[in-house]
């Protein structure tokens, strides 16, 4: 009985990991013929580089193909037709989905995808839904205001895909939300981290209501680290009474790792799916062993509108030692998406990771779930100030605290902080994706 | 270890190939009828999305009609 199978596909999950490599290069070869031949942005690039189909004979030749990034891909959209440039491989009249990136650093690049793209997006988040759990009896709340975003429209058209009811919780306050949830007695829910937290404090403090007594049973988060930093996801499963499961995707790329129930500490690659390669962040090198960490570079077999081959994400991954309980061949990443990066900055000359400072601030019961971070430069040195609150019933214990998170960020980030303590409830508080670490050195 | 054996694998394989052909088959006798144009196109998506979870290699969605 499917129901019953731990795996959406039992064919590729636990398929032997020589075969699994056989497979990729296939598809590899497949989607760089692709590429090559319907893309003039693509065609260059090869071209340049003295490729062409058939050149791509081994997993080794597949790191002879130039990398992309998200300069070249907006640099590519400057082309016509508009508003996808070079890179599109369809007429337009088969793109049936626009969606863009955040636009954070700098101009959007727009994403084309045709309805077998579209059925790709939902596909690939069924793998995610069902190795977390996700079956027809679920009733799954989506707390989202879906837009031009692609950020869970794939989670609600994949849960359909394995009989969930879904409920699109849309346009509706956080209030609305959590009273919407108790009331409809949903057992699972998809939004970002933070958003999570901010959930369930609302619950709590503003409605008086104890999440952890609600329905929701599983939580899956992507579009922040969080769920894969120990001490966001305790915060968050203590708070909701729920099994929290981290994801990892992007516009450009697609839906390309998940935790699964064991929660091994880790993501799994969809490997059927995709080609993740790990480049050593100073020298480039291909890193195949687990335990280093480098910058993802990676593949969609089977994206075709706008095909992504070999996209320098700019995530920082590093292959887990050992294999998941679970059963399933595809490697883990562990710890997930480790940071960006672009991300990692230094500061007094010390390589600083903002996700290193959340999981000390989330590791302490006395502070409320919100941070910021601010590094300034008002001289020669770097100042680095890190706002928190304290919830209201640790008040006494103030001074104790702050000597113990002054103490554990020395030791987990090798930096001194000037701590400044806000009034409970008055940092901003995101319902997307947070900016909490500012970094004011740089030129505007 | 793979959870499905050769064989087993060959004739699911073989079983989509028969979907696509049809769904091919109604699209091209589809192009005065709308209706059943953009739902066999819409069957086909679904048709690759089980050739993916098979390990076979993608296809070229159909061309559009009046191309």
């Amino acid at each position: 009985m499917a129901l019953h199978c731990p795996y959406w596909n039992p064919f590729l999950e636990t398929m032997d990991p020589e075969r699994l490599r056989e497979l990729q290069l296939t598809k590899f070869r497949a989607i760089f013929s692709w590429a090559y031949e319907r893309s003039p942005f693509y065609r260059r690039l090869y071209r340049n580089a003295g490729l062409a189909p058939g050149d791509i004979k081994t997993l080794e030749d597949v790191r002879r193909v130039p990398k992309t990034d998200k300069a070249l891909l907006k640099q590519a959209q400057q082309e016509e037709p508009f508003p996808y440039g070079g890179l599109l491989c369809l007429p337009l009249t088969q793109v049936a989905e626009f969606r863009q990136t955040s636009g954070t650093t700098g101009k959007p690049v727009y994403q084309a995808d045709s309805w077998p793209d579209w059925e790709w997006w939902s596909e690939a988040w069924c793998y995610i839904l069902w190795a977390q759990g996700y079956r027809p009896t679920d009733r799954v709340f989506i707390p989202f205001g879906y837009n031009i975003f692609v950020a869970f429209w794939a989670g609600h058209y994949a849960a359909e895909k394995l009989g969930c009811e879904v409920v699109p919780g849309g346009v509706l306050d956080t209030a609305s939300r959590v009273l919407k949830i108790a009331e409809l007695k949903a057992t699972a829910m998809m939004g970002t981290p933070t958003y999570m937290l901010n959930m369930a404090d609302v619950a709590q403090n503003r409605l008086g209501l104890d999440p952890a007594a609600m329905s929701i049973n599983k939580i899956t988060c992507a579009g922040e680290p969080g769920a894969s930093i120990p001490s966001t996801k305790r915060r968050i499963e203590e708070a909701w009474g729920a099994k929290l499961y981290d994801h990892a995707g992007a516009t450009e790329i697609g839906a390309w790792s998940y935790e699964c129930t064991a929660q091994p500490g880790g993501l799994h690659v969809n490997e059927g799916l995709f080609l993740v390669e790990i480049d050593d962040l100073v020298t480039g090198e291909s890193i195949t062993e687990p335990g280093r960490r480098g910058r993802m570079v990676i593949t969609a077999f089977d994206r075709l509108a706008q095909p992504c081959l070999r996209f320098d994400s700019k995530d920082i991954i590093e292959w887990a030692a050992e294999p998941c309980p679970c059963g399933r061949t595809y490697r883990l990443i562990q710890g997930g998406v480790l940071g960006r990066a672009d991300d990692i900055t230094k500061v007094k000359g010390v390589l600083l990771s903002p996700t290193a400072i959340e999981e000390v601030v989330r590791g302490f019961a006395e502070l409320s779930d919100e941070y910021e971070v601010v590094v300034e430069r008002p001289g020669d040195t770097d100042n680095i100030t890190l706002k928190v609150e304290l919830l209201p019933e640790a008040e006494g214990a103030k001074d104790a605290v702050l000597a113990r998170l002054k103490d554990a960020l020395r030791i987990n980030t090798n930096l001194g902080y000037a701590i400044e303590v806000h009034p409970y409830g008055s940092l901003t508080r995101y319902e997307v994706k947070a900016r909490r670490f500012k970094d004011l050195r740089k030129p505007h | 270890m793979d959870a499905m054996n050769q064989p087993e694998m060959q004739q699911l394989r073989e079983q989509v190939q028969r979907l696509r052909d049809q769904a091919e088959a109604l699209a091209g006798q589809a192009a005065g009828f709308p209706a059943l144009d953009r739902n066999a196109r819409r069957l086909l998506a679904c048709v690759s999305m089980m050739e993916m979870d098979l390990g076979l290699l993608f296809k070229p969605p159909l061309p559009d009609p009046e191309a």
